[in-house]
């Protein structure tokens, strides 16, 4: 829309010029430089804004409460996201339970590992994923190993896998938690933690 | 006119998830029957009128749920856990962490005195207990004495056990189990190989 404004004022500028006849040269020189350029300078974005052209100029007081208040939830979600799952940099033992972390306060990325040759389908259930059967499916590797991947907070976790959809199953690799009340053991997860002396 | 209504869509699509993000709340147990959700939900709010954490409480729930557990006993679970948790933050300290609250809860579920919490806080007053009250659970689970246990974990953090020297122990006396040696014999040998291999158990006192 802009662009068109322009053109139609050089066009006007141009005829005006003309119908003049003859002209001044040094302004002929100064009009037809600032035709050539004259688009290039409304082109919107970042650039045209940082100018202090008219960008700014024609937003409602609305749209720029509105645009600031998104900014605002932008950076808090972003603050949020960025404390609960900073980068998943430290991947604990394979078939370990108990994950060495040197940090205690980072999300980690800790690999559960149930060797079950004859399972169909393995799913790992803990307080992480709100022990949701449906949440993390395991992944077969050779030799009957069934893998996840899942980012964990520090902190103590009990968890369970569970063969064929039916079958819970601790692991045998990490320690026991005690008996829950529903008959069925878990096994319990340490992540980070392991500064004290 | 449609930035702005991008803006908005945003924050309609964002707001959620920050509070999701910030909060484990009754939304989570949708996967109760509405009565057990009820009850559950009401154990939790009086756990955090208390300080008390209650998002055990809630996880005890969801696992009862997964596992096909009738409501009655998954409310029972989780009036229990509520009972432990309360005691074992009595006994570690109002300042404990709640990851610590809830393995000191674990290991009261499992058989641990109080008191030997109390004692685990007074040696570290103000390291992580969390993986000695692993541990010390685990121990109790696998058939080992509560006194033998309790006075292990004690006496390993007494001579200046590091949590990956508990962790070791743990799993040695795990595999010593799993040989067929009796879970007190097993305790007691991996704790003196432990108390040798500690620079610091030589000078610490009571440790041989």
């Amino acid at each position: 829309m802009e662009h068109d404004d322009d053109r139609e004022l050089a066009r006007r500028v141009a005829e005006t010029y003309r119908a003049a006849g003859t002209g001044d040269p040094e302004a002929k020189a100064r009009l037809m430089s600032r035709l050539r350029r004259g688009p290039e300078s409304r082109r919107p974005g970042f650039v045209a804004w940082n100018r202090g052209e008219r960008m700014m100029g024609s937003w409602s007081p609305v749209s720029a409460l509105t645009v600031a208040a998104g900014l605002l939830v932008g950076t808090a979600l972003g603050w949020v996201l960025h404390e609960r799952l900073k980068p998943a940099t430290a991947t604990a033992p394979l078939g370990a339970g108990m994950a060495e972390a040197p940090s205690t306060h980072e999300v980690r990325l800790v690999q559960f590992v149930l060797t079950a040759p004859k399972a169909s389908h393995v799913t790992v259930v803990g307080d992480f994923n709100e022990w949701d059967p449906a949440a993390t499916p395991m992944a077969r590797r050779d030799g009957g190993a069934w893998t996840a991947a899942i980012p964990v907070a520090p902190g103590r976790h009990v968890y369970a896998f569970i063969v064929d959809g039916d079958r819970w199953v601790a692991d045998p690799a990490a320690p026991l938690a005690p008996e829950d009340g529903f008959g069925i053991r878990n096994s319990v997860i340490v992540v980070g933690g392991q500064e004290s002396t | 006119m449609r930035l702005c209504a991008l803006v908005v869509g945003l924050m309609v699509v964002a707001a959620p998830l920050v509070v999701r993000a910030e909060t484990m709340g009754r939304h989570t147990l949708d996967r109760l029957d509405p009565a057990t959700a009820e009850a559950v939900w009401n154990i939790a709010e009086t756990a955090r009128a208390q300080g008390v954490p209650f998002e055990p409480l809630l996880l005890t729930a969801l696992e009862g749920a997964s596992k096909h557990a009738p409501g009655e006993r998954i409310v029972a679970a989780v009036r229990e856990r509520y009972a432990a948790l309360a005691a074992a933050r009595e006994a570690l300290g109002a300042e404990s962490t709640p990851s610590e609250i809830a393995a000191g809860a674990g290991a009261l579920m499992s058989g641990v005195p109080t008191d030997t919490l109390a004692r685990l806080r007074q040696q570290r007053p103000k390291g992580s207990l969390l993986v000695p009250l692993v541990v010390l659970a685990d121990l109790v689970t696998r058939r080992v004495p509560v006194e033998t246990a309790s006075s292990a974990v004690l006496h390993a953090s007494r001579i200046g056990a590091k949590d990956a020297d508990l962790l070791r122990l743990r799993a040695r006396v795990e595999s010593d189990i799993k040989k067929g040696v009796s879970p007190a014999a097993a305790t007691l040998s991996r704790l003196q190989g432990l108390g040798a291999s500690l620079p610091g158990a030589m000078t610490t006192g009571g440790s041989r």
